[in-house]
């Protein structure tokens, strides 16, 4: 993806991401405070109070946005984590020898942690501090890097399975 | 598994990913490695400054440096390019016998040369025999890696994983030759025969060859005879090893010296020309194994590895042999060797036929794929310089299928040299 189409993409994704989740924020609010107030009223016919229904109904509608969400999310995430792992030096094709590049960078990272955590601790409640920010540093890069090494695995089971089906079709095309 | 262990691991894992994917070169890999180790295993306590000294086995590295010393002479006294361009003469133009010279030539050079130094000699001679003749170049180039791979199995200076294998199972030139010759010199024939009938119809027709003495490739002649010699003496004395009472790591040395002052060279220019980078790799390396036996996990690798053989060693040998040889075709041989030479001395099983399974499974591996090792990396990069492409499945389909022959024949070959039973 070009540097401009990555921009394009963010441009429309982002605010529609976030709308999706101010909605769905919206309407989960809607399901807990709404309910016990109209408890008491019975819609005629159906027999069932308002409150379950105003409930189920402001699910539905939380669960459809977070859904929309979750697509753009994804796309999102792709993104960033691409731009992430450039500042991390892994500017290669999403290939076998990227996903290598990934459990490098997962290994080394759990080790200068490990290797910084008896230095840090000897500076008393800053030294404390420190670690726990470096632990959570290092996961979020270590969850970032799990997720690029996934959806290379994705794509490369993707293309095999693709391949193995166009020379499947092609043999029966041939029949 | 506890977290000190798990670390260890980690740089185990660590130090072979980076040398697999070459990010950085193989010696920085280990290094870094070695370093790591030394962090943590000082920083955990499980083991002194003292006992990190003695991770690098000296021995070997006095062997590998002094084998080293005494091929870089008679390399550069001509020798070995004498060699190749006198079997490509005998050959006569016709193709067939071209191709055996070719491949027949690699294996011997490899025997005495570095894989990396043989291929260099090999893609310079290969490359200018087939342009001169107009044969398709590949068949010849990929025969040739796969005879350097092979070349030197049997013998204790043919390759770095055999120096490694014989100073940590404590066997000497002439036990190697004696467990593992008859099947190098079969195998030289299957392989040979294996590759004939691939390559057959992209051989080329019959030409006649360009007028040539191999002398030409020898500017110094007293020099090309003092290399024959020392060469000779170096063998020599590795065959009467156990009546002098010193280990190969001193003959090695010694001709080394003695290479160097009878060659008259500057030494500056033989050490430039020596394989630092192996050395070096295998230094770090060391010390990267020594740390993650002193976690004993390596003893347990061992149990996992060898207690389903119920301590037959059939079963022993088998899977000695097919482990080391298909971790060959990922990782470089040199690692595969360090890690299974304490985790056999560690099981109980340190027999021949296991000692001889691991030195076939290590050499054997190395030629499957264009990424199971150094010269085949170099051996794709040669052709493409040469503006000739072979793609990564071409290679692997030739490199597979002779593996796989290969270490077929070997298991049959130990069942019957070694008589071993269920």
């Amino acid at each position: 993806m070009s540097a401009k189409s990555i921009g394009e993409e963010i441009r429309r994704r982002f605010p529609r991401l976030t709308m999706s989740l101010v909605m769905a924020a919206i309407f989960w609010i809607i399901s807990v405070i709404v309910p016990p107030t109209v408890e008491e009223i019975v819609i005629p016919g159906l027999d069932v109070n308002a409150g379950t229904i105003v409930g189920i109904i402001a699910w539905l509608f939380t669960a459809i946005f977070i859904i929309r969400a979750l697509s753009d999310a994804l796309t999102l995430s792709d993104i960033v984590t691409d731009i992430m792992l450039k500042r991390l030096g892994i500017k290669e094709e999403r290939s076998s020898r990227r996903a290598a590049r990934d459990a490098i960078y997962i290994i080394v990272i759990i080790l200068v942690a490990t290797a910084l955590y008896p230095l840090l601790g000897t500076l008393g409640d800053i030294g404390r501090m420190l670690t726990t920010v470096t632990t959570y540093i290092a996961l979020g890069i270590i969850l970032v890097l799990i997720y690029d090494m996934g959806r290379i695995l994705y794509r490369m089971i993707e293309r095999r399975a693709e391949s193995v089906a166009d020379r499947l079709a092609k043999m029966a095309e041939k029949e | 598994m506890d977290p000190t262990t798990i670390i260890f691991i980690l740089i185990y894992l660590l130090t072979v990913l980076l040398s697999a994917t070459k990010i950085v070169p193989m010696s920085v890999a280990a290094l870094i490695g070695a370093l790591l180790t030394g962090w943590f295993g000082l920083q955990y306590g499980m083991f002194t400054y003292d006992q990190a000294l003695g991770f690098i086995d000296m021995r070997l590295i006095g062997l590998i440096v002094g084998t080293m010393i005494v091929v870089e002479v008679a390399e550069k006294s001509g020798l070995f390019r004498f060699g190749a361009l006198y079997a490509v003469k005998l050959s006569g133009g016709n193709p067939g016998r071209l191709f055996v010279s070719i491949c027949v030539i690699s294996a011997a050079v490899s025997m005495f040369l570095s894989d990396s130094t043989a291929m260099l000699l090999m893609a310079a001679a290969t490359v200018t025999i087939t342009k001169l003749l107009r044969y398709d170049p590949v068949p010849y180039f990929l025969s040739a890696v796969i005879m350097i791979n092979l070349g030197g199995t049997s013998t204790l200076i043919g390759s770095v994983s055999n120096m490694i294998i014989g100073v940590g199972a404590g066997i000497n030139f002439t036990d190697f030759i004696g467990y593992l010759a008859i099947c190098e010199i079969a195998l030289w024939v299957l392989t040979i025969f294996a590759l004939y009938t691939f390559f057959k119809s992209r051989l080329g027709e019959k030409k006649v060859l360009p007028e040539y003495t191999p002398w030409e490739s020898v500017e110094n002649r007293k020099l090309f005879y003092r290399s024959i010699f020392i060469l000779f003496l170096l063998v020599f004395l590795f065959l009467t090893l156990e009546n002098l009472g010193i280990g190969p790591e001193a003959v090695a040395l010694g001709c080394a010296i003695l290479a160097l002052v009878l060659s008259g060279l500057d030494p500056t220019e033989v050490f430039k020309g020596l394989d630092w980078e192996t050395v070096f790799f295998i230094a770090g390396f060391m010390f990267v194994i020594g740390g993650l036996e002193k976690t004993g996990i390596l003893g347990d690798i061992s149990m996992q590895l060898f207690q389903p053989t119920g301590r037959s060693p059939l079963k022993a040998t088998l899977i000695t042999l097919w482990s080391s040889g298909l971790a060959s075709t990922l990782v470089s041989n040199i690692a595969v060797a360090l890690t299974f030479t304490p985790i056999i001395n560690l099981s109980g099983l340190n027999s021949a036929p296991v000692w001889s399974a691991l030195v076939l499974g290590t050499n054997l591996g190395g030629a499957a794929t264009p990424l199971s090792g150094v010269v085949c990396i170099m051996a794709i990069g040669a052709l493409k310089r040469e503006g000739i492409s072979m793609s990564f499945s071409e290679f692997t389909k030739v490199g597979l299928i002779t593996t796989m022959l290969q270490l077929g024949f070997a298991s049959l070959y130990l069942i019957t040299r070694f008589r071993l039973g269920v």
